[in-house]
């Protein structure tokens, strides 16, 4: 039996793989190499079946009741939330707000703050997020007049966070809210959230991690980091696009004005006024995308019934055979962590873009490119990274395969 | 080298059967790219839209109305792609060049990736830029 196994068991991944029927195909002769994990991650048949089946035997409206279907469709429709809530460690499925994703949920935080903010409050982010979580942010200060300040942390030489006391500079009594990844997307990088959400609570300040990059790797418990909102998307772990989560804590929650109004989010209606519905579905106007929440849930389900911690310690193992390899080559340069699920690098003298398209020649899917960091890259003095991502279905051949490939594309590309 | 034709240039490709070895023959192409000048790798001369830096630079003649364009790139294999490109455009005037379908004649050599990955929006740009510096 492959799941439901302890935590720090080993597992087999030749039979997870069995789980994923898209990674068993070839292109143009090559079996498919699939390293673009950061991008979005493959789905599992469970979450597949159970999305076919919710279709095939219970679809119909939620909340909207007096039939069997209905009723049917609403109470796995609020049990994927309770699913949900329980994966990140929520203390009430309530805190769970359905999005179609990590930048919806950013943007629903970003329109629901609006009214609060005045010319000169400060928005806090860092200069490792995502254009997901920068944007919203920046457009928001424009129409309010708040300033977007940019906490500048310092990357060691091994690609780690260096912590410095002027950090603390940066949270001040004008800061009303503070935004940061919980894992980057560019690098891998772990910013050192505990102490900074320390710093942002001690000035009072709302915080948001974005947990894009986070949810599919490491455990997370939103009730320990104890932040006010936490955001991703199903996506990037195991799950169906278009859906994606806003935690909330209640008082935070309670603070955003919808951004989108219409059915579903209000308790009465008339031609003068409205009063609007309770949390969470306040926040969530119009049909709800339900295929996606319950397949979602599947993917939390399915996650969970594997040695999370194994799996973590495989994807690591991966990325740390990649970087210790890549490493040996004299033109190459590594951004990412040892320890991280990712190798982020460059090649002195070659195009990103020319080394990702000699893999795909290969089989081998990589992201060559800026990942939506454009600040970050330019502040790295890059045009862009070649990116291998790893996902727990990923193996060591892969990775040699990556190796031999970028080692021999380097050979093919560089100039004479 | 051979001197590049329209013509030439398909009997290379159509030797190749695989991606990898139309790759090998794009980076044989690259060393023949007519190159700008340093001078003129200049904010004004790049193509905007691709996810790799890109410059075109181009010359008239008066007396034949031809067109003569340079280019750089700092990713090798589109240097490749134009290469390609300019020897379908140089020394053919406006009116001939606007009459071409580059887009297909790189599809016709299977480069097709090239214009529907996500570098596609960026090979449509050096087109309409060639496109857009020629009368027609
Ligand atoms: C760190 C991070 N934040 C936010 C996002 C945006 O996610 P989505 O496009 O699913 O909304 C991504 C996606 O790449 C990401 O990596």
């Amino acid at each position: 039996m492959l799941f439901n196994l302890p935590p720090t068991m080993p597992f087999n991944v030749d039979l997870l793989r069995q789980h994923f029927p898209i990674l068993s195909q070839t292109i143009e002769g090559h079996p498919l190499v699939y390293l673009d994990n950061s991008a979005t991650t493959q789905k599992p048949t469970e979450v597949l079946t159970t999305m076919l089946d919710y279709y095939q035997t219970s679809n119909a409206n939620v909340h909207r009741g007096a039939h069997f279907l209905s009723n049917n469709a609403t109470s796995q429709f609020e049990q994927a939330r309770q699913n949900v809530a329980n994966f990140i460690h929520a203390a009430d499925k309530d805190y769970v707000i359905w999005t179609k994703g990590a930048t919806e949920a950013i943007n629903m935080v970003a329109y629901g703050i609006e009214q609060q903010l005045k010319p000169n409050d400060e928005i806090l982010i860092s200069n490792l997020e995502h254009h997901a979580n920068l944007v919203p942010w920046q457009q928001l200060a424009a129409r309010t007049g708040a300033i977007l300040r940019i906490l500048p942390l310092v990357l060691t030489e091994e690609g780690n966070v260096l912590w410095q006391d002027s950090y603390q500079d940066y949270f001040t009594a004008h800061t009303k809210l503070f935004a940061c990844t919980h894992v980057s997307n560019a690098l891998g990088v772990k910013p050192p959230i505990q102490q900074l959400l320390r710093l942002a609570k001690s000035v009072n300040a709302l915080t948001l991690l974005d947990g894009a990059q986070a949810v599919a790797h490491y455990p997370v418990n939103v009730d320990e980091l104890d932040c006010d909102f936490y955001v991703f998307s199903g996506h990037k772990m195991y799950g169906p696009t278009g859906i994606g989560v806003l935690y909330g804590k209640t008082a935070a929650l309670e603070r955003l004005t919808p951004y989108q109004t219409g059915g579903e989010m209000v308790a009465s209606v008339s031609y003068d006024k409205t009063s609007f519905n309770q949390l969470p579905y306040r926040l969530e106007a119009g049909t709800p995308n339900i295929e996606g929440a319950i397949g979602l849930a599947a993917a939390c389900q399915f996650l969970s019934s594997l040695p999370r911690n194994a799996l973590l310690a495989w994807e690591q193992e991966l990325a740390k055979k990649a970087y210790h390899a890549l490493q040996q080559h004299p033109k190459i340069r590594l951004y990412s962590p040892v320890d991280s699920t990712m190798v982020s690098f460059t090649v002195d003298g070659i195009s990103s873009t020319d080394i990702s398209e000699f893999l795909d020649s290969r089989g081998i899917a990589v992201r060559a490119g800026q990942h939506c960091a454009h600040p970050l890259m330019t502040s790295l003095g890059v045009h862009g990274t070649i990116r291998a991502s790893f996902a727990c279905y990923n193996t060591l051949q892969e990775v040699e395969g990556l190796i031999t490939s970028v080692f021999e594309g380097i050979e093919l590309l560089a100039d004479d | 080298m051979t001197e590049l034709t329209p013509n030439t240039i398909a009997t290379l490709f159509a030797n190749c059967q695989a991606k990898e070895e139309r790759l090998r023959t794009l980076v044989q192409l690259s060393k023949q790219l007519p190159l700008i000048t340093p001078e003129q790798k200049i904010e004004a001369n790049t193509v905007k839209g691709c996810e790799s830096q890109v410059w075109l630079a181009v010359k008239y003649d008066a007396e034949t109305e031809a067109y003569f364009f340079t280019g750089a790139s700092d990713a090798k294999l589109i240097r490749g792609v134009l290469t390609i490109l300019l020897v379908h455009v140089n020394g053919l005037t406006g009116e001939q060049i606007h009459a071409l379908d580059l887009a297909g004649a790189l599809q016709q050599l299977n480069l097709s990736s090239y214009l529907t990955s996500s570098r596609s929006n960026g090979i449509s740009a050096i087109i309409e830029r060639i496109k857009a510096l020629t009368a027609s």
